[in-house]
């Protein structure tokens, strides 16, 4: 499998704390790779290491191939990179930057820009100050996509979205996915958006990797019964191998039991006992995630 | 090693201080050949009792080389290209930091190395503008007069003073380093600068003045080679930039 970022024991210390803890990732080249993770997990710090905006304390790794340690001016011409909450020269109109932002680079599609312009009704000769924060973000997309990069890097890009923007905004990156194979690592809180176009995952928490894989492998590891007992059922029935969490909904006896192995027997175990509704279904992301975050809570 | 995109952002950020600089060199440059002759006049016709201010007032009296030098290059001059250079420094990176746009600057391809190249010779340039455009005006309207000056020493004096300058600016673009806030960053270096001024106090000492070196004293007034001064200065300004560029690459973003 070709990868567009490959990491080995990155850490990242600031001042005398490690913010980020060995973190060894693998994206494959033309993924849709999200980030997940609380506020603080290290997800901006992991891709600022990446593009040389910031130096690891310990580790490495490759990015397009590149040594991120030495060769982080190139990796940045092939990446394009969106940071969290953009700030560009407020002075300058849309054009100016475009054109300004466009002196750094080799490459530079005009064709696009316009295209993307229009796609988000942006003003050409507006303020930049004057833009809201949603409107720059979609500027700052136009920006990082406009040198046909090979990699795009998404530090919370819907930040200030509405729900309409956000999907023509992911229908966008969408669009130079199919077409050009670019590959791209964001991170978001919108998991509902991450679950429609990521196709791989990994969780970072407390600066830790604590999941990465496929998001199919993700959803497929995972199971829920949902089930509603007539009378309170043993406690037993909650302590056998392969359920992870049990919640209880309310103070009634509608449960929702996490069953990562042995669904079958558990199943079973349940449907024995006298029940009202018994149904077994994939967890959407924000389950899942909520559980990984809540098992390393617990262990921690 | 020079961006030209970031060149030209950085000469339109620092228009409005430059225009204000040059304005002020450029009316002096005008006014101070314009007032010679009332001078000349006034100040002969006063008695000074204290000696040293008499010999310092016959030796502008004696020739138009003298007053030009005395009143231009030994004090107007560098006075306002230090504050020229502290003012077009002060934000060199202070201000990417405190406007937010750092991190966008940095995530260009582009090495730091190159942005701070690009950043420094965008205000050496307009600083350049400043002190030997308005020498030229200084010039020119002294020609206009038909005052009698030694043009190729004086037009020299000034790229002595300049020298002078570009190390004042890349000292304070070293400060723009340090701090988050342009202001900060300018207060810090005049106060550094402020403190390197003071062995011009001493006459023994005056000759390791900056300030001292940058009046063109030593070849103006004592026909020395300028080659020495100009030689050290770019030495030490070298220094300054590799500190500036270290100070600026470790910064993390």
């Amino acid at each position: 499998m070709s990868l567009a970022v490959e990491t080995w024991s990155l850490s990242k210390n600031f001042g005398g704390a490690r913010v980020l803890h060995e973190i060894s990732l693998a994206v494959p080249r033309g993924s849709v790779f999200a980030l997940l993770g609380p506020n603080g997990s290290g997800k901006s710090t992991l891709l600022k290491l990446l593009i040389g905006l910031q130096s690891p304390s310990a580790g490495g790794g490759l990015c397009l191939g590149l040594d991120i340690l030495t060769r982080a001016e190139e990796i940045r011409e092939k990446a394009g990179y969106l940071s969290e909450e953009p700030r560009f020269y407020g002075y300058m109109t849309v054009r100016q930057l475009l054109r300004f932002t466009g002196g750094f680079y080799l490459r530079w599609d005009r064709e696009l820009v316009e295209r993307c312009l229009e796609q988000f009704a942006l003003p050409p000769r507006a303020k930049v100050h004057e833009l809201s924060q949603g409107m720059k973000n979609q500027l700052g997309l136009i920006l990082a996509l406009a040198p046909r990069p090979e990699l795009l890097i998404l530090d919370e890009p819907t930040t200030g979205f509405d729900p309409i923007k956000r999907r023509l905004f992911f229908s966008i990156i969408m669009q130079e996915v199919a077409a050009r194979g670019v590959t791209v690592l964001m991170t978001s809180h919108h998991l509902d958006e991450v679950e429609r176009s990521a196709d791989h995952v990994a969780l970072l928490r407390g600066g830790r990797l604590i999941h990465t894989g496929p998001m199919d492998a993700l959803r497929g590891g995972t199971k829920e019964i949902r089930a509603v007992f007539q009378k309170d059922p043993p406690p037993e029935l909650f302590e056998q191998p392969g359920v992870s969490r049990v919640e209880r909904e309310g103070k009634g006896r509608a449960y929702r039991i996490f069953v990562t192995a042995n669904l079958e027997e558990i199943w079973q175990a349940c449907a024995s006992q006298p029940h009202y509704a018994l149904e077994s279904i994939g967890p959407d992301l924000e389950e899942i995630f909520m559980r990984f975050i809540g098992e390393v809570k617990a262990n921690d | 090693m020079i961006n030209l995109a970031l060149f030209g952002k950085e000469l339109r950020e620092n228009r409005v201080k430059f225009y204000l600089c040059f304005l002020a060199l450029a009316v002096l440059a005008v006014l101070l050949p314009l007032i010679y002759g009332p001078t000349r006049d006034f100040l002969s016709k006063i008695i000074f009792l204290d000696e040293s201010i008499r010999r310092g007032i016959d030796f502008i009296g004696a020739s138009y080389n003298n007053y030009a030098w005395s009143q231009w290059t030994a004090k107007n001059l560098p006075q306002l290209a230090t504050l020229a250079a502290i003012v077009l420094g002060m934000g060199v990176i202070a201000g990417e930091i405190s406007y937010g746009t750092a991190l966008f600057l940095a995530s260009k391809p582009i090495t730091r190395r190159e942005i701070y190249t690009t950043k420094a010779a965008a205000g050496l340039f307009l600083l350049a503008l400043c002190v030997l455009g308005s020498t030229l005006l200084f010039v020119l309207v002294s020609a206009w007069k038909g005052f009698a000056l030694d043009y190729g020493a004086f037009i020299l004096s000034a790229v002595i003073t300049y020298a002078g300058a570009v190390l004042i600016y890349l000292g304070t673009a070293f400060f723009s380093g340090l701090f988050s806030e342009p202001v900060k960053a300018g207060v810090a270096a005049a106060l550094f600068w402020l403190a390197a001024s003071v062995p011009g106090y001493f006459p023994n000492a005056a000759p390791f003045s900056l300030f001292y070196q940058m009046k063109a004293v030593s070849y103006w007034v004592y026909g020395q080679n300028p080659i020495v001064p100009l030689g050290l200065s770019l030495v030490i300004a070298g220094l300054l930039y590799e500190a500036g560029v270290w100070l600026w690459s470790r910064r993390e973003l």
